[in-house]
């Protein structure tokens, strides 16, 4: 089960509003490289994980990835609250408007949903380690084009943090893979 | 570049070794525990474009309980997730223990003063009906 703190893993304190900003970070809210995906993606593979270390760390990085959805979410709130008609209109931000006034729902920067078609579990150790190391560096990516279009020093800060811990996150389960490998050398054992 | 236990048709990572590790503070601040890995995502990956974005230090804005809170808690989470995949490590889990100490110290303090952090039965305030009580942490 779970338990909610009641805290951000890194503060957030965004003071300007921008919807624009608000309508490009949301894919790392909700888009297919998002951290919502992320957190899906860990705690479904789990299952099939057959060490104690790829088991423990499937949980903790799934659970540090909830607390960057949360991250993201607190974000896009803070460049939306009490936004005006004129300030809607000027930045392009009417289509998300009309779907979810000043909502926070998960989709990606083109407004597509959240699509848990963006990952897999695919019941392979291997292969869905190869596809957590490839999801690490494409939010990695993610983060690195938000950090080129994005001005913001209080929006740019947690957006560095959150890259910093893509890279961190590809180390853990590159480490897990090597364990995996080692100690399944001889035979497939997954499968069946 | 190629080991002789390397096989064909594999990736591999190097394995980290436990080594210099940051203080609470300079953790959140680089995103990492660890030294090497911050290294690695500075030198490694990023286009130069992105680290020429000058980032002020907003310590001052960030209520200091808080702050301290989240350094802990931060800290002890990536010496975790270290843990996790090196079990065996005496070194880091002595690290860990410590930085867990240090977490519940400032959680204390910050409880006394923003009420609750957790609802349920391991809420460690006298009074987890103050719970409820905004701001919440994205207001």
């Amino acid at each position: 089960m779970w338990i909610y703190e009641k805290r951000l893993q890194y503060p957030v304190n965004i003071k300007k509003k921008c919807p624009k900003t608000a309508q490009l970070i949301i894919t790392q809210y909700g888009g297919p490289d998002g951290e919502l995906g992320a957190s899906m993606r860990y705690l479904s593979q789990r299952y099939v994980m057959p060490i104690d270390e790829g088991k423990a760390l499937l949980t903790d990085v799934g659970t540090e990835e909830l607390g960057h959805f949360e991250m993201i979410g607190a974000m896009v709130r803070q460049l939306t609250r009490g936004l005006t008609k004129e300030e809607i209109v000027t930045a392009g931000f009417e289509p998300f408007y009309v779907e979810h006034g000043l909502g926070v729902f998960p989709q990606n920067a083109g407004g597509a949903g959240f699509n848990a078609a963006a990952f897999q579990s695919k019941g392979d150790p291997i292969t869905d380690l190869y596809e957590d190391m490839a999801a690490e560096q494409k939010a990695r990516s993610t983060y690195e084009y938000l950090l080129k279009m994005i001005d913001d020093p209080d929006v740019l800060e947690p957006l560095r943090f959150l890259r910093a811990r893509e890279i961190v996150h590809f180390q853990r389960f590159g480490e897990v893979l090597e364990k995996v490998r080692d100690r399944f050398a001889s035979t497939n054992v997954f499968t069946f | 570049m190629y080991d002789k236990n390397m096989k064909l048709a594999q990736s591999y990572v190097p394995i980290q070794k436990f080594e210099k590790i940051y203080s609470a503070i300079d953790s959140l601040k680089e995103g990492t525990a660890f030294e090497g890995l911050a290294k690695a995502a500075k030198e490694n990956y990023t286009p130069s474009s992105v680290m020429g974005v000058k980032i002020p230090d907003r310590a001052s804005t960030i209520d200091s309980e808080l702050k301290a809170l989240c350094e802990y808690g931060f800290k002890a989470l990536d010496l975790q997730l270290f843990i996790d995949v090196n079990p065996d490590c005496v070194e880091a889990i002595e690290k860990y223990n410590e930085t867990v100490e240090l977490y519940k110290k400032a959680k204390e303090v910050y409880e006394r003063k923003a009420g609750a952090l957790r609802s349920f039965v391991c809420g460690s305030s006298d009074n987890n009906f103050d719970y409820i009580k905004s701001p919440w942490p994205w207001d």
